[in-house]
């Protein structure tokens, strides 16, 4: 088919750009891949992702950090029927306090600038559901605040998995 | 008035020295890494420096643990 003036503005995911992506990505944008983008990510997740073995301890999961820019982290049932019903149990801790949440139906979750959150942690699923990660900026940024956690449980986590993205050191 | 940070609540991120303090007040005493690789700062805000100007309380959560307090000087 001829190429057409405006296909550059029709972005397909590439798989290939994450081969260690654990979940199904349906959709990847941000800056470095058309200049003026905001970061977003959008992924099912499906029956058993995050009850597997190494994640069978309280804070597990994606561990305690922060954004440099305001995140929607949207969480999206699929049954038709009933749309509200996410088919699915995560359990997410917001502050530094680890305030703990049970999100069990369609929602999103507003994540200021520089507001500790996570674990976020998949605890059942009996129906794929649609997760959308939205940054209010033009890249992905993350900042560890595993000092938060018991030591028990910080002990348990590979934190080569998580580093720091785009903070300085001091 | 004087501002200062509550150690009670820091959670030595270092996260404070790097947002921008127009009169770099934030200072870092002691840096030390832990076994997993996280580093902690011990910071304080220097009196002679500080204005008072408020950008540290420029939104809710400019420092992540609410650290930083107003007190009497």
């Amino acid at each position: 088919m001829a190429k057409k003036k405006y296909d550059k503005y029709i972005v397909e995911y590439d798989p290939k750009m994450f081969p260690k992506e654990r979940r199904p990505v349906m959709a990847y944008m941000d800056n470095n891949l058309a200049k003026g983008s905001n970061f977003y990510l959008i992924h099912w997740i499906l029956p058993g992702f995050g009850m597997q073995k190494e994640w069978e301890f309280k804070y597990a999961g994606h561990p305690p950090h922060i954004h440099k820019d305001a995140e929607l982290l949207f969480h999206i049932g699929t049954d038709p029927d009933n749309p509200m019903d996410l088919g699915a149990e995560v359990r997410m801790y917001l502050g530094p306090e680890l305030e703990e949440h049970s999100i069990t139906r369609t929602c999103c979750i507003w994540i200021p600038p520089n507001f500790i959150h996570s674990p976020w942690k998949p605890v059942s699923c009996h129906r794929p559901w649609i997760f959308m990660e939205f940054n209010q900026g033009p890249v992905h940024t993350e900042k560890s605040y595993r000092q938060i956690l018991p030591k028990e449980d910080r002990a348990r986590m590979n934190w080569a998995m998580w580093p720091d993205d785009k903070y300085p050191e001091i | 008035m004087a501002y200062k940070i509550n150690t009670k609540k820091c959670l030595k991120c270092g996260l404070c020295v790097t947002q921008g303090c127009p009169e770099n007040a934030f200072v870092v005493d002691k840096k030390v890494t832990e076994s997993d690789g996280l580093k902690l700062y011990t910071v304080r805000i220097d009196e002679n420096k500080c204005t008072e100007c408020d950008t540290c309380f420029s939104f809710e959560w400019w420092c992540p643990a609410k650290a930083i307090v107003k007190g009497k000087k």
